[in-house]
């Protein structure tokens, strides 16, 4: 049921050399932002877990891989802001970067003005784990938080030039991205905002247990496989077909081009992570109360994922301005979704507020 | 133990009827004797049945003492999660044999969700578990698990079953050093062998203690971490999204929030539980039905991806005891099946018994097939 962990491993390495050499390029949605550089970035981390999320972990180092995308102008101002984007469960980097016109998030948002990191989480895509067990939900959110010390300190690897020391670092998370997001700041209070996308603590809907429950149910039974002298590496697919994965992640009116294009990231998911969200999000629920820092929500109308989640934001008690947005017509992933502009726009208005006079 | 018949259970059995050695009751530190204790009288034996339960105890020359553990709240179990420092106490009873059939010996028993000592307690002539097992000669160490009944440990969205673990380590030391408050007549006995026995998520916590701490048997009870029905899981997963949707930041450890029930209602709790009872029982066992914190449900199936990971690492003899009609576990042979390294591995399976096999009608076999067991290890 799982992917092939190494082809996987040699096509990501594959992209990310070729992907390489394709910078400076430009965005098109607002070319006043000047032309935009997107570089491989490379971070060193440590898959260890400081949070109130505590979980099983190998505790080995990892390079995590992504992309700087920004306008050029200003990674050349001193300490600049950047946002550093992290995808959920059952996706990867690609939801920041889809190759579809006008639905590439990094890309608009550098159109708008804005520097943004896009990662791939320990365990997917271009760092995947011989196995998933390895890692887990609380470290994923400490190593966000390396990644965001380093790029405070400029200690990270970036094709092409030197890498940039950034003044304001937000976090951006898509559904259980914007959880790793909540964990971090709750436990290290070190960024300047949180953009939460697609995510709530509550709200879990039937079509959400129908998907993870057997999602667990295989990673567990893949435990005992091996308890029983069976190989078995850790992975699962949290969407069980290819018509769950679209219906989960989109809403009824997705542009046809964006439905095909997400087609191929149809992948299994580490099961360390499945196993541990449960009480990383209870952890994360009782520990809102330590997020100090801005919040804006993004959430689609149509998502089946979750519903119902209107008290959420207001269990952010101490973050000074909370905000909401709702794409209407959009499902789980309305950054790529049908509206998606009104993310880029309203999360480039969100930022321009906040970059320039940032509150940790 | 690799390869052990699960029938071997049938020779342990065996082994513990041919055994007339019915010593004199372990003492302090040494497991020498003590001065003879009297049934003590706690404030849960205040109804009629618990009265009559007591008087009967006091006739079969069985001693109850109460008992307090000082306890930290810490987690070094191999299920880990972020344990609030405190320090509280785990309240229980010693319940003790006149004669003991295992000088120095005890059984600390752990109950599941939704329980609490009661269940090996209950006020029903046959069913109550410590003192069916006194009578067969065996001390037993009942308590309320952190977070249920008298125990202090209330926390509910901060609980975990790595943090009950890591309690259970520590009161199985306790045991070990009589460092501990009991009741009554002479000092806290000392017990040179400890077995640690639990029921249901209690066997699970059980398990996790045993991959750490220094047991000197392992007791499980109608708990399967490949076993689990569908009818668990989903109950489960119903429950943490109850947790979920009533989380939040003002619910700190030191308010009452975090706790809710398994199972919705005295009629699911009964059938959910119970395949073949004695009225009798239910009359006594269903009202006393508890919430569980909603931590232990959260990290239970991470949990049991620990269990999995770590049960070929226990050394200490095993005996599994399921009934076989239980509606929540099955496969108890498979779970007792992963124990490769136990110095032995047993299982017994009662047919007509549901998942709170101590409670139903073939609640004898559990006593027999604990009391064979534990002479014969």
């Amino acid at each position: 049921m799982s992917a092939p962990r190494g082809s996987v491993v040699l096509l990501a390495v594959a992209l990310w050399a070729v992907l390489a050499v394709v910078v400076p390029t430009t965005a098109g949605a607002q070319p006043e932002a000047g032309p935009v550089v997107d570089l491989p970035v490379n971070f060193e981390v440590r898959n260890i877990d400081r949070t109130a999320n505590q979980c099983v972990t190998d505790g080995l180092p990892y390079p995590v891989h992504g992309f700087l995308t920004a306008p050029a102008a200003v990674l050349n101002q001193p300490s600049p802001a950047v946002t550093l984007y992290l995808h959920g469960t059952n996706t990867a980097q690609w939801i920041w970067r889809l190759d579809v016109p006008g639905r590439n998030y990094a890309r608009e948002l550098a159109a708008r003005g804005h520097a943004s990191v896009t990662v791939d989480r320990i365990g997917f895509g271009s760092t995947p784990l011989a196995d998933g067990f390895d890692t887990c939900t609380g470290a994923n959110a400490d190593v966000a938080h390396q990644i965001v010390d380093q790029l405070r300190a400029g200690t990270y690897h970036l094709r092409g030039r030197t890498p940039p020391r950034f003044g304001p670092v937000f976090l951006g998370g898509h559904s259980s991205g914007a959880l790793l997001a909540e964990l971090e700041s709750a436990a290290f209070g070190d960024v300047d905002g949180i953009i939460a996308a697609g995510w709530a603590g509550i709200g879990i809907t039937s079509e959400t247990s129908r998907r993870y429950l057997p999602a667990l149910d295989s990673c567990l039974r893949q435990q005992h496989d091996r308890a029983t002298g069976h190989p078995a590496n850790g992975y699962t697919f949290f969407d069980p077909d290819l018509a769950d994965f679209e219906h989960g992640a989109l809403g009824p009116s997705a542009p046809a081009a964006v439905r095909a294009a997400i087609v191929p990231h149809y992948t299994a998911t580490p099961c360390g992570v499945l196993l541990s969200e449960p009480a990383a999000i209870m952890a994360d629920l009782t520990g809102l109360g330590g997020i100090q820092v801005p919040v804006h929500f993004v959430f689609g109308g149509q998502d089946v994922l979750r519903q119902g989640i209107s008290p959420y934001p207001g269990l952010f008690i101490n973050s000074p301005d909370v905000t909401v947005q709702t794409v209407t017509s959009a499902g789980h992933i309305m950054l790529i979704d049908d509206g998606a502009e009104q993310v880029y726009d309203g999360v480039a208005r969100w930022l321009d507020e906040r970059a320039a006079s940032p509150k940790r | 133990m690799p390869g052990r018949p699960f029938g071997a259970v049938a020779a342990a059995l065996a082994v513990a009827v041919a055994v007339p050695v019915v010593v004199e009751l372990i003492g302090p530190a040494t497991g020498s004797t003590h001065p003879p204790a009297t049934p003590m009288t706690t404030s849960a034996e205040a109804t009629p049945a618990s009265a009559a339960t007591t008087a009967r105890m006091r006739a079969e020359g069985i001693v109850e003492r109460p008992l307090r553990f000082r306890v930290r709240n810490s987690d070094r179990s191999p299920a880990p999660c972020a344990a609030v420092p405190a320090e509280y106490e785990v309240t229980g009873h010693l319940t003790l044999p006149a004669k003991s059939a295992v000088p120095g010996q005890v059984t600390l028993y752990l109950h599941d969700l939704d329980a609490g000592e009661w269940y090996w307690r209950t006020d029903v002539p046959g069913y109550h578990q410590a003192e069916e097992m006194a009578k067969r000669g065996d001390a037993s160490v009942t308590i309320d698990r952190p977070g249920h009944g008298t125990s202090g440990g209330r926390g509910g969205y901060t609980m975990c079953v790595g943090i009950q673990a890591d309690v259970a380590t520590q009161i199985v030391a306790m045991l070990r050093t009589g460092s501990y408050t009991a009741d009554g007549p002479g000092p806290p006995p000392a017990f040179a062998s400890v077995v640690l026995a639990g029921h249901g998520t209690g066997a699970q916590i059980a398990q996790l203690a045993a991959m750490t701490g220094k047991v000197d048997g392992l007791v499980v009870m109608d708990w399967s971490d490949a076993g689990r029905t569908e009818r668990f899981t989903t109950d489960a997963f119903a429950n943490l999204s109850s947790c979920m949707q009533q989380a939040g930041p003002d619910q700190t450890p030191t308010t009452a929030g975090g706790y809710t029930f398994l199972d919705l209602g005295s009629k699911r709790f009964a059938e959910a539980n119970f395949a073949d009872p004695d009225p009798a029982v239910l009359r006594e066992a269903v009202p006393r039905q508890e919430r569980h914190a909603c931590g232990e449900i959260a990290s239970l199936f991470e949990g049991i991806s620990v269990d999995l990971r770590g049960l070929h690492t226990i050394t200490a003899p095993v005996l599994g005891i399921y009934g076989g009609a239980d509606k929540l576990f099955q496969d108890g042979p498979g779970q007792v099946s992963l124990f490769t390294a136990a110095a032995r591995a047993d299982v017994v399976v009662i047919p007509g018994s549901g998942h709170y096999s101590g409670l139903d009608r073939g609640a004898a076999e559990v006593h027999d097939a604990m009391a064979a067991w534990l002479a014969a290890r």
